[in-house]
Formats: C-alpha cells, sequence, structure tokens
C-alpha cells in the first residue's frame, strides 16, 4: 500500500465515520431515552432520501427537500411514540427489538411497493465536482453529506448538554419517576426525543442522497454499522459513539482496500466482534446521557 | 379431572388419526400443495430447533439462517468436490454447524453476551458468513451452486417427486419433536428454563449457566445445520443472498414467536398459518415484489402487541376459559 493509497483511504474512511456518527447518534437518543432498540432507524433515512428523489424529479433542488423531510420525520416520531412504542415501553426487551423488526420490515417493503426495487441516483449541483488535495481526490457530495453530518452531531450534542430541553430529556433518560416528580412531563419528552431522533435524518437525508444509490434497502446498509457503532462506543456514551463511528468508518474503508475480492466489509464486523470479546462494555464504557 | 383427561386423550385420538390421514393424502396431492406442506414442515422443524436455544433457553437468535447457510454449503460442497452422498454430508453438516455454533456461543456467552447484544453478534456472524462465500471461486462466489440431479435415487437424496422430499421432513420433524419433548423433560430442559426466566437466580443455585447456554447453542446449530442440508437437496441451487440472508433468520423467529415461543406445536402454527398465506400471496400478487414480507411485518407487530405468548397460547388460554364457564 503506498501513501497515495494510504491517504485517499484514510480520508474517505474519515468521511464515512462521519456520515456513520450521525445516524447512530439519533439511534443512540431513541436507544438512551426510551430504551428502544429503533431497528427500523435506517429505514427512516429511507423515507427522507425517498422524499429528496420524489423533490429531485419535480425539477426542484433536491437539497431544498429539507423543508419536507425534517418536519416529516418529526412529525412521524411523535405519532410512532405515541401509538406504537410508549404502549410497548414496559414489555421485554426482545418483544420490543422484534416490533422494531417488524416496522422495519413493514417500511422497506412499503418502499419496494411503492418505488419498486430499483435503484435511483438523485444528481445535486455538486455531482460529479471534486476537491484535489495534493493527490487525494475528495468527491464534493460527500463533503457536503459530511459536513451536514458533523453539523447536525454537534447541534445535537449541544442541545443535550446545554439546552433545557437536553436537560429535561437527561433528565428522564437517567431517572423517569424523579423527573416527573419535579413536574417533567415524562410522556411528552418520549415523544419529542423519538421525534427528534428521527429528524436528525430528516436533515441530513437530502445531503446523503446525491451520495449513495436511493433503494429500498438504503437503511438495512446503515443500521448494521449505526449499531456496530452504538456498541464499540458504549450504550448511551455520545462521545465514545463520536469516537467509534471514525473507527468503523476506517476500518470499512481500510478493508475494502485491505481484504481480497468483496469481504471489506467483514472487517467492520470484525472489530466489533473484537471489542464485544475483550470489552463487552464498549470501549468507553456505557455511561448513560 | 377424570372426564377432562379421557377428552384430551379423545383430542389425542384425533390428531393421530387426521395425522395418518394428512401423510397418506400427500400421495394424491398436486405437487404445487406438496411443496407448501415441504415449506411448512422445513420451517416448522427450523422454528423449533430455533426455539430450543430462543424460546427455551431464553437466548434469542437473530442468526439461524447461519446455520441453514453453514449446512446447505457444507453438504453441497462435500457432493460437487468430493463426491460424497448427502446423507453423510448430512451429519457433517450437523458438525460444522454445531462447531460454528459453538465458537459463537464461547465468543457471548464466556463474557456474559446476551439479550441484545447476543441477538447482535448473531446478525453479525451471518453478514460475515455472506461476505465469505462471496468472496471466493471455490463457494460458488456470487453466482452460488447447482446440484446437478443425478436420477431417483434415495443414495443421492434425490427423488423425481415431491412426496418423497416431504416425508424425508416429515419424519424430519417427528423426529425433532421427541427430542424437544424429551428436553421439556429432562434436568436441562428445567435448567434451561431457569436461565430464560432469571439468570442471575439461577447462577446463584449452582447451575453453570455458562455449560447449559453452550448446549441449548449447540443442539440447536446441530439440528438446523442438518436442515440446511435438506433444504438444498430440496431447491437444488443455492447461494450467498439466499441462503446467508437476515430475512430468513427473521422468518425461523417469525413462526415460533408466532405461534407460541417456548411451546412443542408453536412453531409448527405460526408455520401452518403463515407459510400457506406467504405463498398464496406470492403467487396471486406476484407482480408486487415484497407483499408477503410486508404482510408478515404487519402480522409480526400485531401479534406481538396484542398476544406476547403467541397465538398457540392465546387460543389455549381461550379455550380453557370456555371450559370453565367464562
Amino acid at each position: 500500500m503506498n501513501l497515495t493509497l494510504f491517504g485517499q483511504t484514510l480520508v474517505s474512511g474519515l468521511l464515512q465515520g462521519g456520515i456513520y456518527a450521525q445516524i447512530a447518534m439519533g439511534l443512540m437518543l431513541g436507544l438512551g431515552v426510551l430504551g428502544i432498540i429503533n431497528f427500523a432507524h435506517g429505514e427512516f433515512l429511507m423515507i427522507a432520501m425517498y422524499v429528496t428523489l420524489i423533490v429531485f424529479r419535480l425539477d426542484i433542488n433536491p437539497y431544498l427537500a429539507i423543508f419536507i423531510s425534517f418536519p416529516l420525520l418529526y412529525f412521524l416520531g411523535v405519532i410512532l411514540a405515541k401509538y406504537l412504542i410508549i404502549p410497548i415501553l414496559d414489555r421485554e426487551t426482545m418483544a420490543q427489538f422484534l416490533i422494531m423488526i417488524g416496522l422495519s420490515l413493514v417500511l422497506m417493503n412499503l418502499a419496494m411497493i411503492i418505488f419498486s426495487p430499483n435503484f435511483y441516483t438523485v444528481k445535486a449541483a455538486l455531482t460529479g465536482k471534486t476537491l484535489k488535495i495534493g493527490e487525494i481526490i475528495i468527491g464534493a457530495n460527500r463533503l457536503l453529506g459530511f459536513a451536514i453530518s458533523i453539523l447536525v452531531t454537534g447541534a445535537l450534542l449541544w442541545m443535550m448538554q446545554k439546552t433545557e430541553l437536553g436537560r429535561n430529556i437527561r433528565a428522564v433518560s437517567q431517572n423517569r419517576y424523579a423527573a416527573s416528580l419535579v413536574g417533567v412531563n415524562v410522556k411528552a419528552i418520549y415523544q419529542i426525543a423519538f421525534g427528534i431522533s428521527l429528524a436528525t435524518l430528516g436533515i441530513s437525508g437530502p445531503f446523503l442522497t446525491p451520495i449513495y444509490y436511493v433503494s429500498p434497502n438504503i437503511g438495512s446498509f446503515f443500521i448494521l454499522f449505526a449499531f456496530a457503532i452504538v456498541i464499540v462506543g458504549g450504550m448511551g456514551n455520545f462521545k465514545g459513539a463520536l469516537v467509534a463511528s471514525f473507527l468503523i468508518g476506517l476500518a470499512d474503508a481500510f478493508g475494502a482496500v485491505l481484504l481480497p475480492g468483496s469481504t471489506g466489509p467483514i472487517l467492520p464486523f470484525i472489530f466489533l466482534i473484537l471489542t464485544l470479546l475483550f470489552k463487552p462494555k464498549g470501549l468507553f464504557g456505557g455511561s448513560g446521557i | 379431572m377424570i372426564e377432562q383427561t379421557k377428552q384430551n386423550n379423545l383430542i389425542k385420538t384425533l390428531l393421530y388419526i387426521l395425522t395418518i390421514i394428512l401423510v397418506l393424502a400427500v400421495l394424491k396431492l398436486p405437487s404445487n400443495i406438496v411443496h407448501v406442506l415441504i415449506l411448512v414442515f422445513f420451517y416448522a422443524y427450523v422454528s423449533t430447533a430455533w426455539d430450543i436455544l430462543g424460546g427455551y433457553a431464553g437466548q434469542m437468535s437473530f442468526g439461524h439462517s447461519l446455520f441453514i447457510g453453514v449446512g446447505a454449503y457444507t453438504s453441497t460442497l462435500l457432493l460437487l468436490r468430493l463426491g460424497i452422498t448427502p446423507w453423510i454430508g448430512l451429519f457433517v453438516s450437523g458438525l460444522i454447524a454445531l462447531v460454528i455454533g459453538a465458537f459463537m456461543g464461547f465468543l457471548c456467552f464466556r463474557s456474559n453476551i446476551t439479550g441484545f447484544y447476543f441477538a447482535l453478534v448473531t446478525i453479525v456472524f451471518v453478514e460475515i458468513s455472506r461476505y465469505l462465500s462471496l468472496g471466493f471461486e471455490w463457494t460458488g462466489a456470487a453466482k452460488g451452486l447447482y446440484i446437478p440431479y443425478k436420477g431417483n435415487n434415495i443414495s443421492n437424496l434425490q427423488f423425481d417427486s415431491k412426496y418423497m422430499y416431504f416425508y424425508v421432513i416429515f419424519a424430519m420433524y417427528i423426529g425433532i419433536l421427541i427430542l424437544y419433548k424429551a428436553i421439556m423433560k429432562s434436568k436441562s430442559g428445567f435448567y434451561f428454563l431457569a436461565i430464560r426466566e432469571n439468570e442471575e437466580a439461577a447462577e446463584s443455585i449452582g447451575i453453570n449457566t455458562y455449560k447449559y447456554k453452550m448446549l441449548a447453542t449447540i443442539i440447536s446449530s446441530f439440528l438446523v445445520g442438518v436442515a440446511g442440508s435438506f433444504w438444498a437437496q430440496y431447491i437444488t441451487f443455492i447461494d450467498p443472498y439466499t441462503m446467508f440472508d437476515f430475512m430468513l433468520s427473521v422468518q425461523i423467529i417469525f413462526f415460533a414467536v408466532a405461534g407460541g415461543r417456548g411451546t412443542l406445536f408453536g412453531p409448527l402454527v405460526g408455520a401452518a398459518l403463515f407459510v400457506p398465506l406467504s405463498e398464496g400471496l406470492r403467487t396471486m400478487m406476484g407482480r408486487i415484489a415484497g407483499i408477503n414480507i410486508l404482510v408478515y411485518g404487519i402480522i409480526l407487530i400485531l401479534i406481538l402487541r396484542f398476544m406476547p405468548d403467541g397465538i398457540f397460547v392465546w387460543v389455549k388460554d381461550r379455550l380453557k376459559n370456555l371450559s370453565h364457564g367464562r
């Protein structure tokens, strides 16, 4: 492996990691607050991407889809929390997990029925443009997707730490009974938190769409990486997840270069298994929010 | 009490007679219906095997397609590359699935990985296996492997009519029922239950939980590995996408959960209700890809929401209430 290839792989791994980070953060918000393992998280990104596709097909700038996908996903999150998730919160974890798998199947196959299993591409203003740093080439779309992802992640972390809403969310996730005693409306917080968890995908979706193909399976492409990140970083540990995102992104990029044929994607998974083996609580320990 | 035992015996006798009629009737049924029956008993068998680990010992694997894939690939590669009969391949498949299951169990249970974490590791194992089988020409890569038809011959485990396959899988299903019942009544079975209900408590009364979780895993993976070989012989074509498939894992769980997790006949009830539904949807609305999985998803949500113990237990409770005059 020469230096250019190494640099190129390093950069694309970091870019990929930044995108994964934002998806994993939203997942972790639902996990940390409601304790729900949202297996359908990737399918909500899929919804945002199909919204972008429709907007693009109407000859409108695809980035403007954010004005639909952001409120739509927030609204979906609130509705789902209210009618599907809050009623099952006292059930055993695996029953919840299975229900979320059911939801994932429903959304994925609805998309397949409505939009066909075909792959679609969306062209944005930056498609085809590249940035050159020395020998290393970076796709402009990818760079924008990365920037937006980091922005969303940063905003989410800021909201959790610094705002009144963030404090309430953390209070509920630490002790829902005590939070309700001091006057926090726990059910409302659940709905808002899950709404935000999905809305993050509504923001990044339009910017990620030009990078990837839009297809019913796009959600399952992301979800396993997102789960790997949550576990490698430590359940509920936001900063750990941020670091883990880049580690998984790098493992993904280097796997594609170093491993033979199409076996590349196994490297992040092997990394996950090794983590579980030696550090079952994640590299940085689970810490709540 | 005596009245009830008599009634139970009557129901049992009727069920036996019904089973015998069904088994004989298969000879006269059209082949597409026999195909559905084969699917029903195949899934019932695999779900029951899953249930030993997932339902009875409470360790929910979301990656049991791993063992179907391993079984299918083992016997097929033995047949194609070394000319070994699938009857031997069947057992080798089971053994290799057992070794892989033991490795997975060792990884997880040694560091106390259970619940959702265990589920995720099992999913990841399937992903790794799919990429590995895609990556090498020797395993047929993305093109998959064909089992050539060498004539109606029991020593090849190949038949010219579907009903022989039905008898093989039906016999396998009866076998696993007997085994399941034996496990339920054995000391290990009680330990499995204790681990499922409260692992810490089980540990504290001196049950070696690691040992019994491993035992459940290797029994389950061996049995599913064998089924994988049967499956390859029946459909005669295997590839990484249909074998190491997350959806296949979910279906295996679905039948057990829908019918009744941790019950003897739950998986059969689940498979008997939903395999024909899925096949029917596929034939009637074949142009709409994904409709059968969509329906599975909706049913999965509804059953878990409203009948958490599955249909089998739900119906049994209703019948009990009826007979008590409520």
